[in-house]
C-alpha cells in the first residue's frame, strides 16, 4: 500500500514518491560530485525504514519495492527523475499518434537482463499484457487501464493501443506497473532479474537488500560497486547508525535529532519534498460528514500552521496537489482557520449543542498528528473518539468497508489527483462535476488543458470539501561527508542509485 | 523416572496440539486481512478476491488448519503469503540471530547472578549484602529498552567500542562481526534476567541458610561456608531452576524489544512486522515455535528438578 510510506514517521528514504514533472532538472539534490576523486570499488549503505513485503514487483503493493528496483534494477520503456520529468530508458524513442491512442516505442538495440538474455519486444508485450490481462493480480494495474493492447510489428517496435487518450499513461509506465521483466520470468520475489544499473545480489529479510553494479549495463556506469540498504524501523537505531556510521546516508525523521547534525564537519544534511499528503478523509457516505457544512467547519477548525508547527516540518497545501505539480495552484485560502466561523456552520448545519465524531488512525503515524486534530476540533465543539488501529485493519475497516466517520492517512502516490473520483473510492461518492473535470484531464489533447481541468479539479475537491489535507510531509537525510550524488527529492517510489559517488578515503 | 519422561512427553505432545489450535484460531481474530496487504490501494475489490483465492485464504478454516498442520508435521512451515518465501527456512535463517541472543542473555545472567547472590544472602546483614540487594531491585525495575538504549549512547556512540547492532549482512560468514554486533543486546537482555535471578536466589539461599538441617550441620562441626556448600546450594538451587525455566519466555519477549532497538534481524523483530502485515501463516508458525521451545524448555526444568531432588523422582 502506497499509503504506507508515510513519512515523517519513519521515514527511511520514506517518504514521499515521486511528484510530478514540471522544471527539468535531475533528480538529485544531494551535494555535487566531488570531481575524479571518486572511489568506484566503494560500498554504500542507505538507512532505509519501510522494507518491501516481496520483490516481485508485478505482484507486490507499496512504495518500497519500487523505491529500491525501480530504475535500478528493472527499467521502464520510459523512466522518470526525482522531481517527474519523464525521458526514455528502455526505449530511445516514442512516438504519439495525433489521435493520443497509439503509442510507439522504438526499444534500445543493446539493451540486455542481467542474466545476459538480450531485450526483445516479446518481453515488453509480455509484461505489460500480464498487467493489464482482465485476471491481472498486479496491485498497480488500475495504472495501465487506458491500455486495450500492446503489440510488436517488429523486433524493436512495441506499440500500445488505448482505449481513449490517457495523458498520464507515459507517467505511469514509469511506475511498477511498467517495469519490464522477462517473458515466462518465474521467481521474481527470490531473484529479481532487470535490465537496469544496477544487479540485484541478496535480501536477509529484516535487515538488508544487497544490490551489485551492472557492469555490463548499455548506459553509463553506476559510481559504486555495492549499494546495501539497511532497514531500521526504529528511529533511535536509525540515528545511531548514522551515528556510528554504519550507514552512509539515513533519514532522520526526528526534527530536533537533525539539528544536532547540523553545522557537524562529519555529516551534509540535505532536505527534499515529497508527495506525502497526510489527508483527513470525511467519510460523506452516512452521518453528519454528508453536509458540506460540517466539513467545512471542520478544516476551518483546524490551524494547519499549529501542526507544521508540533511535527517540526512540512508544507501547507489546500488540495491533493504538491506544489512539484504542473497543474498546481495555491488553494489554502480556502478554508482558511477560523474557529468562530467553524462554530457557525456547525450550528447552522443543527450540532450547536454539540457533536461527536470517531477518527480513525493506523498507528504507524506520529501520535501527536491525533492528539492536535482531536484538540482542535474540541474548541469548536466537537467530541472525537480517536481509534488507533493497525494499518491492515485501517485497509480493512476503512479503505474496504468504509466503516468510519473521520480517517487521517497519509497519501503517498504521486499525482493520485483521479483516484478520489474512482467509483467506491472510501471518502464517498464524488459529485458528477468531479468524474467529468477527472475525465477531462485524463483525455486531454494537449498539457495545457490537462492542466486547465486538473486545476480546476482540486479546486472542487477544496470547494467541496471532501477532506482536509493537514500538510505535505518533508524528508531530511543525513549523510556522511564524501557521500555525494543520492537523491533528495520524493525518494519514497523511486531512489536514483545512478549517480551516488564515494569519495576515496 | 523413564515411565516418567515419557508421560512429560507425552503431555508435551498434547500441550503443543492444543497451542497450534489456540495460535490458529486466534490470529483469525485480527482484524485486517493479508489480502488487503497485497492489493494495496490501487487494486480493485476483484483483484482482491483473485489475490485471496491466489493464496489460499478463501478456504475454510479447519481447511486451512489442516493443511498447515499437515505441513508443520513434516517440517514444513508453509509459505510466507506476502512473499511466497518458505518459513522454515526463514525460521532457521532468524534463529541464527535470536538463539545466540538469548543463549548468551542466560548464561551471562546467569554466571552474574548465581554468585552474587550468593553474596547478598551470605552478607545479608552487611553494607555489601544491603547494597547487592538494592542493585538487584534497580535492576528489575528499569525497561529493557532503556538499558539498551543507555548502553548504545555509551558503548556505541560515544566510547565507539561496540557497534549498536549490526548483525553483519552475510551472518555467521564474518563471527567475529556477528559477535560483536551481539554483546550489547545480550548484556541488554541479560541486566534484567540476572536482576530476577539474583534476587530469587538470594532469597533461596537466605531460607536454606535458617534450615534446620543446616543448624544440624553446624551443630556437627561445620562452617556456615562448609554447610552451604555442602548442604545447602542443591535445597536452594530448585526455587531457582524453577524461575530461570519461567524466565525462559520472558526473555524470549525481551528479545523482541532488544532486537528493534538494536535492529537485529532476529525472530522477535520478525514477529512484529508480520503481525503488521497479517502474513499469518508465518505469524503461526513463528509463535508454535516460540510455543515449543518454552514447553521444552519447560520440560528440561522438570527433569532437572528430579535430578536434582531425589524425593521427586519417586512421585508420580
Amino acid at each position: 500500500m502506497r499509503i504506507r510510506s508515510f513519512a515523517v514517521v519513519a521515514v527511511v528514504a520514506g517518504l514521499a514518491l515521486s511528484a510530478c514533472g514540471s522544471d527539468g532538472g535531475g533528480g538529485g539534490g544531494g551535494p555535487a560530485s566531488t570531481g575524479g576523486r571518486a572511489n568506484p570499488d566503494a560500498t554504500v549503505t542507505i538507512g532505509a525504514v519501510l522494507e518491501p513485503t516481496g520483490l516481485d514487483i508485478t505482484r507486490t503493493s507499496g512504495v518500497a519495492v519500487g523505491q529500491i528496483l525501480l530504475g535500478n534494477v528493472y527499467e521502464g520503456l520510459v523512466k522518470r527523475d526525482q522531481k517527474g520529468v519523464v525521458s526514455p530508458a528502455l526505449a530511445t524513442s516514442y512516438r504519439i499518434s495525433p489521435d493520443g491512442r497509439t503509442y510507439t516505442f522504438t526499444l534500445a538495440d543493446n539493451a540486455a537482463f542481467h542474466d545476459g538474455a538480450p531485450v526483445r519486444a516479446a518481453d515488453v508485450v509480455s509484461s505489460l499484457t500480464q498487467v493489464i490481462a482482465p485476471n491481472s493480480t498486479n496491485p498497480h494495474a488500475s495504472d495501465l487501464a487506458s491500455i486495450s493492447a500492446v503489440s510488436s510489428p517488429d523486433p524493436r517496435t512495441v506499440v500500445l493501443t488505448l482505449t481513449e487518450r490517457d495523458s498520464g499513461l507515459l507517467f505511469n509506465l514509469t511506475g511498477p506497473a511498467g517495469a519490464i521483466v522477462r517473458q515466462g520470468a518465474t521467481g521474481l520475489d527470490g531473484r529479481p532479474d532487470g535490465t537496469g544499473p544496477f544487479r540485484f545480489d541478496s535480501w536477509r529479510r529484516g535487515d538488508s537488500i544487497t544490490l551489485v553494479r551492472n557492469d555490463a549495463y548499455r548506459g553509463p556506469k553506476a559510481k559504486v560497486a555495492r549499494v546495501v540498504f539497511r532497514y531500521l524501523t526504529d528511529p533511535n537505531a536509525q540515528n545511531n547508525a548514522v551515528r556510528t556510521g554504519q550507514v552512509d546516508i539515513g533519514a532522520i525523521s526526528d526534527y530536533d535529532l537533525v539539528d544536532t547534525y547540523r553545522g557537524n564537519p562529519k555529516f551534509t544534511v540535505a532536505e527534499g519534498t515529497t508527495t506525502d499528503k497526510f489527508t483527513l478523509a470525511f467519510n460523506q457516505d452516512r452521518g453528519p460528514l454528508a453536509d458540506v457544512r460540517v466539513r467545512h467547519a471542520i478544516r476551518q477548525g483546524i490551524d494547519k500552521d499549529g501542526l507544521i508547527k508540533v511535527l517540526g516540518a512540512g508544507t501547507r497545501i489546500g488540495s491533493p496537489v504538491p506544489p512539484l505539480d504542473p497543474w498546481y495552484s495555491d488553494l489554502t485560502s480556502i478554508d482558511r482557520y477560523d474557529p468562530a466561523s467553524a462554530r457557525r456552520l456547525l450550528a447552522q448545519a443543527g450540532h450547536g449543542g454539540g457533536l461527536r465524531l470517531g477518527l480513525t488512525i493506523p498507528n504507524i503515524y506520529p501520535p501527536s498528528i491525533g492528539d492536535y486534530v482531536t484538540s482542535q476540533l474540541r474548541e469548536i465543539g466537537i467530541t472525537i473518539d480517536l481509534r488507533r488501529v493497525e494499518f491492515p485493519a485501517w485497509l480493512t475497516d476503512v479503505y474496504t468497508k468504509h466503516d468510519y466517520d473521520l480517517s487521517i492517512v497519509d497519501h503517498a502516490e504521486a499525482r493520485d489527483l483521479a483516484f478520489y473520483v474512482k467509483p467506491g473510492y472510501y471518502f464517498g461518492d464524488r459529485s458528477p462535476q468531479a468524474r467529468d473535470l477527472a475525465k477531462a484531464g485524463a483525455t486531454a489533447a494537449s498539457d495545457a488543458d490537462r492542466d486547465t481541468a486538473l486545476r480546476a479539479l482540486a479546486r472542487r475537491y477544496s470547494e467541496d470539501a471532501i477532506a482536509d489535507w493537514l500538510l505535505l510531509a518533508k524528508v531530511r537525510q543525513v549523510a556522511r561527508v564524501g557521500v555525494t550524488g543520492y537523491p533528495t527529492d520524493n525518494i519514497s517510489a523511486i531512489y536514483d542509485l545512478s549517480k551516488i559517488e564515494v569519495v576515496k578515503s | 523416572m523413564a515411565v516418567i519422561v515419557l508421560r512429560r512427553l507425552g503431555l508435551l505432545v498434547v500441550s503443543l496440539f492444543v497451542a497450534s489450535l489456540l495460535v490458529f484460531a486466534l490470529l483469525r481474530l485480527l482484524p485486517g486481512d493479508v489480502a488487503n496487504v497485497l492489493a494495496g490501494t490501487s487494486a480493485s475489490p476483484d483483484q482482491v478476491l483473485r489475490i485471496r483465492h491466489e493464496i489460499g485464504a478463501d478456504r475454510s478454516g479447519p481447511a486451512q488448519y489442516l493443511d498447515w498442520m499437515g505441513g508443520v508435521l513434516t517440517g514444513d512451515f508453509g509459505v510466507s503469503a506476502l512473499s511466497g518465501a518458505s518459513v522454515s527456512a526463514e525460521l532457521s535463517e532468524k534463529l541464527t540471530v535470536t538463539a545466540p541472543l538469548v543463549a548468551a542473555a542466560t548464561l551471562l545472567a546467569l554466571a552474574v547472578a548465581v554468585p552474587l547472590g550468593v553474596l547478598a544472602a551470605a552478607r545479608h546483614r552487611r553494607a555489601s549484602g544491603v547494597a547487592l540487594s538494592a542493585l538487584s531491585q534497580l535492576g528489575i525495575a528499569v525497561p529493557t529498552f532503556w538499558v539498551g538504549l543507555m548502553l548504545v549512547t555509551v558503548f556505541a556512540v560515544d566510547w565507539r567500542l561496540l557497534p549498536a547492532g549490526a548483525f553483519p549482512p552475510d551472518g555467521w560468514a564474518d563471527p567475529v562481526a556477528a559477535v560483536r554486533s551481539l554483546v550489547l543486546p545480550a548484556v541488554t537482555l541479560a541486566v534484567v534476567e540476572a536482576a530476577v535471578l539474583l534476587r530469587f536466589t538470594r532469597s533461596a539461599t537466605l531460607e536454606v541458610l535458617h534450615a534446620d538441617f543446616i543448624r544440624t550441620a553446624r551443630a556437627k562441626g561445620l562452617t556456615r561456608g562448609q554447610a552451604l556448600r555442602r548442604h545447602g546450594i542443591r535445597n536452594a538451587a530448585l526455587p531457582v531452576v524453577s524461575v530461570l525455566g519461567l524466565e525462559f519466555a520472558t526473555l524470549l519477549l525481551g528479545a523482541v524489544v532488544v532486537e528493534n532497538v538494536f535492529a537485529l534481524p532476529g525472530l522477535g523483530q520478525m514477529l512484529v512486522a508480520d503481525i503488521g502485515n497479517r502474513d499469518l501463516v508465518k505469524v503461526q508458525g513463528t509463535v508454535l515455535l516460540v510455543t515449543a521451545a518454552v514447553l521444552v524448555v519447560g520440560f528440561l526444568i522438570d527433569l532437572a528438578h528430579r535430578l536434582l531432588d531425589p524425593r521427586l523422582r519417586s512421585a508420580r
